[in-house]
């Protein structure tokens, strides 16, 4: 262990994530922008799904533009090395914060982002072909602790193996779930899109996209597949943004597995965009290396146990984790679940005998409203804002219920709360939510 | 040294790999293993314009112009005769209207066709939304395209009009020699007339533009024809037909019986008739039958099947599931007479058993249905959690 620690490599690697992220995400924020979300999604909606925990997070109206220009310019810097601190700090800070706004938008992939940028926080990404280093020769090393190449890539590797380990149960290996409704829906692509037709092939993608999960990290770590596992990573993401709407996801995706390929390749790389952008090479043969506090390394180890039993904590909830999604999120689970629903809530002023049926679209937009539908901590939280809104709208003590009807995976549509509970009177916690409706059926696996 | 080997080999995979999801090719191989019935949405779209949506235009236009050219007559020549044709037209209008409004898609939704035909309860007097149909009489020039008019015009206003004046001479004399007559006249004349300009618009671009563009894309994304229909039809079976004729007169939520929000209050005896119609146009649409023919084409629910759609617990197909809840909406509805605005209060349960059986058809279609088409609802990105 302690040799380990001691180990060095080159710093490339790491520079080159650096750009490549700190460029990935700059793209993001821009194109967030430019199509408009940031009005769509943080601010036009009139009530936002704050995560437990984290209420003290609120929109901050035309100030969000500001946050994502934070965001965007700090992602800048990152990717050109330069006040690097700073602005990995600003980066992670406002990346979270706009995710903290409203669970609506939880995708695992902003969850992973937060997640590498604070540890990129205390990694040396800026110490080699950065402004930072060439401004400033005490910042300057051209070798640092291998493990900090390595942490990222284990990392990757977690997302990558429990994505896959998700995948083992039963609905998606032995029903095609749901990509079986998924895939024929792409059924008019050119070329590929008559074979989403067939059962065969559903199930061909459930096990590939399993078997893909759970192996990439070792393909991509063993120098001798190392090519082959990266082909199909680029295979893998670029057929999945053709077939789903997930965004700049698979773009990220492929960037970050370079992270697996050796100090060479990444010279190499580092040596062309010297060559596109003509900046001239520091001429060191010196070796100067990073040295860290002992500190970083303990919280490295933290962050670890963590990332490795989070996504088991779902363990210590009973009933079904797809039907109750108690420790569904932070957990790499992706693709897993065809779900929707619809929620009827019913406000009640007992005394004055009022009832109103309340039009969802009146508080919530279309993806806030399904998500809310499916998921039963979004559904307390909305049916507490209804309780406040209508108390300051002449009810009395007012009653929440709702009749909500979900289904998940072709399975036909089940009651999932409770429709006799009065859920203003319910409060949050991480305790088990007993007016969730038992799941009907079983799910087998991890 | 630069390492050009193993970055070109990277770079080389990246557009190999490029070129192969990107290549575009309409040629589908045929290799004689093709799915029974594949599930073509472009079939679905082709036989509800073709065999449903055009036609069904068709005739309602046909419906339209007579009425309007009724009238025409009455307005020119208000008499009994006239009156009672004029009636006798707005009723076969308006239950030809029935087999239309649920085609909410297209020019139809741009144009926001039903607002100028069916926004019920109407509007007699002032109220904090806008002036009433009185209003609108005496000042003559009221403006018509404004949402907040929908509630003073098309088929509600002219019950009222032509079946809430008063009995058949009391309404007669409204029209002849009441001091507000001929505003009266020129207001009825001004509603047919609205009637006829937007449909004959919506028609029209149905025929010439937007039949091609709603067949040709059979995309399921936001915002493509199939999702617009989907939506479309849904949010009117579950608004219009559920709640707006039989949920909410009958207090099925709030629990408070409004006798008078049942669709043609005033003409009182064809509330059910209408009910019926628009819930058979919407059994049809889903099941493809052609307008014409009755013969049934691709649709809904041989999509459905054709994807498989079924339980995934017990193999019950969704088509089978979503049509017997349409039996049991046709069931209740038949156990009710025509007057609803009188049945919402001596056979409340009764009209309240068609809410709930509606309701439990619409869940069934917007959750169930609508997950296995697989429909995308957003344009922001998921990661399918």
């Amino acid at each position: 262990m302690n040799s380990y620690i001691q180990k060095h490599t080159s710093a490339a690697p790491l520079a080159v994530f650096r750009i490549a992220f700190g460029t990935m995400l700059l793209l993001s924020t821009l194109r967030f922008w430019l199509k408009g979300w940031i009005e769509t999604l943080y601010i036009q909606p009139k009530m936002f799904f704050t995560f437990y925990g984290f209420e003290f997070v609120q929109p901050l109206g035309q100030y969000t533009y500001l946050l994502f220009a934070i965001c965007g310019i700090s992602a800048l810097l990152v990717a050109l090395g330069w006040y690097y601190r700073v602005a990995i700090v600003s980066l992670f800070l406002s990346f979270t914060y706009i995710e903290l706004i409203d669970k609506t938008t939880y995708l695992n992939h902003y969850y992973f982002v937060s997640l590498i940028t604070f540890l990129l926080i205390f990694l040396p990404a800026n110490t080699y072909f950065s402004i930072d280093s060439k401004r400033n020769k005490d910042v300057f090393a051209n070798e640092i602790p291998l493990w900090c190449v390595d942490s990222l890539r284990f990392f990757v590797s977690i997302l990558y193996f429990y994505a896959g380990l998700a995948k083992i149960n039963s609905d998606w290996l032995f029903s095609a779930m749901p990509l079986k409704i998924w895939l024929p829906a792409h059924n008019e692509i050119p070329v590929i899109g008559f074979l989403l037709n067939y059962s065969w092939v559903h199930y061909a993608f459930s096990w590939f996209g399993c078997l893909y999960d759970l192996s990439i990290p070792f393909l991509l770590w063993n120098k001798k597949t190392r090519i082959v596992g990266y082909f199909l990573v680029i295979i893998f993401h670029l057929l999945t943004s053709l077939l789903f709407p997930i965004g700049m996801f698979p773009y990220i995706m492929i960037v970050t597995a370079l992270i697996f390929f050796s100090p060479q390749f990444h010279e190499n790389l580092i040596s062309i965009m010297r060559f596109i952008f003509k900046i001239s090479n520091q001429k060191e043969v010196k070796t100067y290396r990073y040295e860290f506090p002992h500190v970083v390394q303990t919280l490295f180890i933290g962050f670890f146990v963590v990332q490795l039993l989070l996504p088991f904590r779902y363990l210590l909830y009973p009933g079904e984790l797809f039907w109750t999604e108690e420790g569904y999120r932070f957990s790499w689970r992706v693709m897993l679940m065809e779900k929707a629903g619809s929620a009827q809530f019913t406000v009640v002023d007992r005394k004055a005998e009022k009832i109103k049926a309340v039009e969802n679209e009146e508080f919530l937009t279309k993806m806030q409203e399904k998500m809310m539908a499916t998921q039963p901590d979004m559904a307390l939280q909305y049916a507490h804002f209804l309780r406040d809104h209508f108390s300051k709208n002449g009810f009395s003590n007012p009653e929440v219920y709702v009749d909500s009807y979900v289904t998940l995976n072709g399975r036909f549509g089940k009651t999932l709360i409770d429709p006799k509970v009065d859920l203003a009177k319910e409060t949050e916690s991480f305790k088990h939510k007993k007016w969730i409706v038992p799941f009907s059926d079983e799910i087998k696996g991890l | 040294m630069v390492n050009w080997k193993s970055v070109g080999i990277v770079c080389l995979s990246f557009i190999l790999c490029l070129n192969c999801v990107k290549k575009k090719t309409d040629s589908e191989p045929d290799n004689g293993n093709t799915p029974e019935n594949i599930a073509s949405r472009q079939e679905v779209l082709t036989n509800y314009a073709d065999n449903i949506i055009l036609p069904a235009y068709v005739n309602f236009s046909l419906k339209l112009d007579t009425l309007v050219a009724y009238s025409n007559t009455f307005t020119s020549k208000p008499d009994s005769t006239s009156l009672s044709n004029f009636r006798q037209k707005w009723q076969i209008a308006y239950i030809e209207w029935q087999k239309v409004e649920l085609f909410d898609v297209g020019p139809t939704s741009d144009y926001g066709l039903r607002s100028f035909f069916n926004a019920f309860p109407t509007r007699i007097t002032q109220t904090s939304l806008g002036s009433g149909i009185e209003e609108n009489i005496q000042s003559g020039n009221a403006n018509l395209d404004l949402p907040s008019m929908a509630f003073t015009q098309g088929f509600p206003a002219l019950d009222y009009l032509l079946f809430g004046l008063g009995n058949d001479s009391e309404t007669l004399t409204k029209f002849t020699t009441d001091a507000d007559a001929s505003k009266r006249l020129d207001y009825v004349k001004r509603i047919t007339d609205k009637m006829k300009s937007v449909f004959g618009i919506v028609h029209s671009e149905w025929k010439t533009t937007y039949r091609d563009k709603f067949v040709s894309n059979s995309s399921l994304d936001a915002g493509a024809p199939f999702s617009l229909l989907i939506n479309g039809i849904l949010h009117h079976y579950e608004k219009y037909l559920r709640s707006g004729k039989f949920g909410d007169p009958s207090g099925a939520i709030t629990k408070i019986t409004f006798p008078n929000l049942v669709e043609a209050y005033y003409k009182k005896d064809i509330s059910l008739t209408l009910g019926k119609t628009a819930h058979k146009a919407f059994v049809d649409l889903f099941n493809g039958a052609g307008v014409k023919t009755g013969k049934e084409g691709a649709s809904l629910k041989s999509y459905l099947n054709a994807i498989g759609a079924k339980d995934a617990q017990t193999g019950k197909l969704l088509s089978v599931f979503i049509t017997e809840q349409f039996t049991n909406a046709t069931n209740k509805m038949n156990l009710l007479t025509e007057n609803l605005s009188e049945q919402v209060v001596s056979n409340n349960q009764g009209v309240q058993d068609v809410y709930l059986a509606m309701r439990a058809a619409a869940s069934i279609m917007k959750v169930d249905m609508v997950s296995a088409l697989s429909i995308t609802i957003t344009y922001t990105d998921t990661d399918g959690d």
